[in-house]
């Protein structure tokens, strides 16, 4: 269960991106394999820095790779 | 299902989370040496400066050559890990840990210094036996514990919270 409010898609982008592996991702945007791995499941919300490299490494814009559940 | 269980946790383990079990498990037993040592001297030995000072210097003499083993063995099993600096995850850990270390660290240089007035001043019941040398056995034993607390808070946090707060 998430335990922020902050979603992602970043496995499913993984997946699509030729099935990137964590290690791959994580060497990109300059973290570990661990806080992409936070990441992917909720639990640490990541600065606005890696957000926009996560994002930039899948060439998507933030909105589609993160997602506000708050009210 | 086990097998699997233990591979995903191996899995999730970083280079950090090792160096920090790795220095946990060398303070802890640090911690265990120094107090297994006092607990075991007679009531002469514990008040005998050289006694004391000889323990303190062995319990320097193990925290170096123990630091130095596990940064070697850190080395031959990191892929060049040991040489990346902390990510923002981390360094949220680190000064997580960092801050629960220096309150236990800071309370202990509080005891020491008031039983070392209550000692100097006499304030203490003189029917009760003192023990030589309680301020600086509290502030080794704080070091020794904050370090630990610094330790456990960064690897129990990592895998178990969504706050760094």
């Amino acid at each position: 269960m998430p335990d922020i409010a902050i979603s992602n898609n970043i496995k499913l982008l993984r997946f699509m991106q030729n099935e990137m592996t964590q290690k791959e991702l994580a060497d990109r945007v300059g973290v570990t394999r661990q806080t992409i791995m936070a990441i992917e499941a909720a639990k640490y919300s990541p600065s606005l820095e890696v957000a926009f490299k996560i994002a930039a490494v899948f060439g998507k814009p933030l909105e589609d790779v993160f997602q506000y559940q708050g009210s | 299902m086990e097998s699997n269980k233990l591979k995903s946790f191996l899995d999730s383990l970083s280079f950090r989370d090792l160096t920090l079990s790795l220095d946990l498990a060398i303070t802890l037993g640090i911690l265990y040496f120094y107090l297994s040592t006092l607990f075991a001297a007679s009531p002469d030995s514990l008040g005998d400066a050289a006694f004391i000072s000889g323990l303190l210097i062995k319990v320097v003499f193990f925290s170096i050559a123990l630091s130095i083993a596990s940064a070697l063995l850190l080395e031959f099993v990191s892929d060049k890990d040991s040489e990346k600096p902390l990510d923002e995850r981390e360094r949220q850990l680190s000064l997580l840990g960092s801050k629960h270390a220096l309150w236990i660290l800071q309370s202990g240089v509080c005891i020491a210094i008031v039983s070392y007035a209550a000692e100097a001043q006499g304030w203490a019941d003189s029917s009760q036996q003192t023990i030589p040398f309680f301020p600086l056995h509290v502030m080794v034993v704080a070091f020794c514990l904050s370090e630990i607390a610094n330790y456990a808070i960064q690897l129990v946090k990592s895998r178990m919270s969504a706050s760094y707060a």
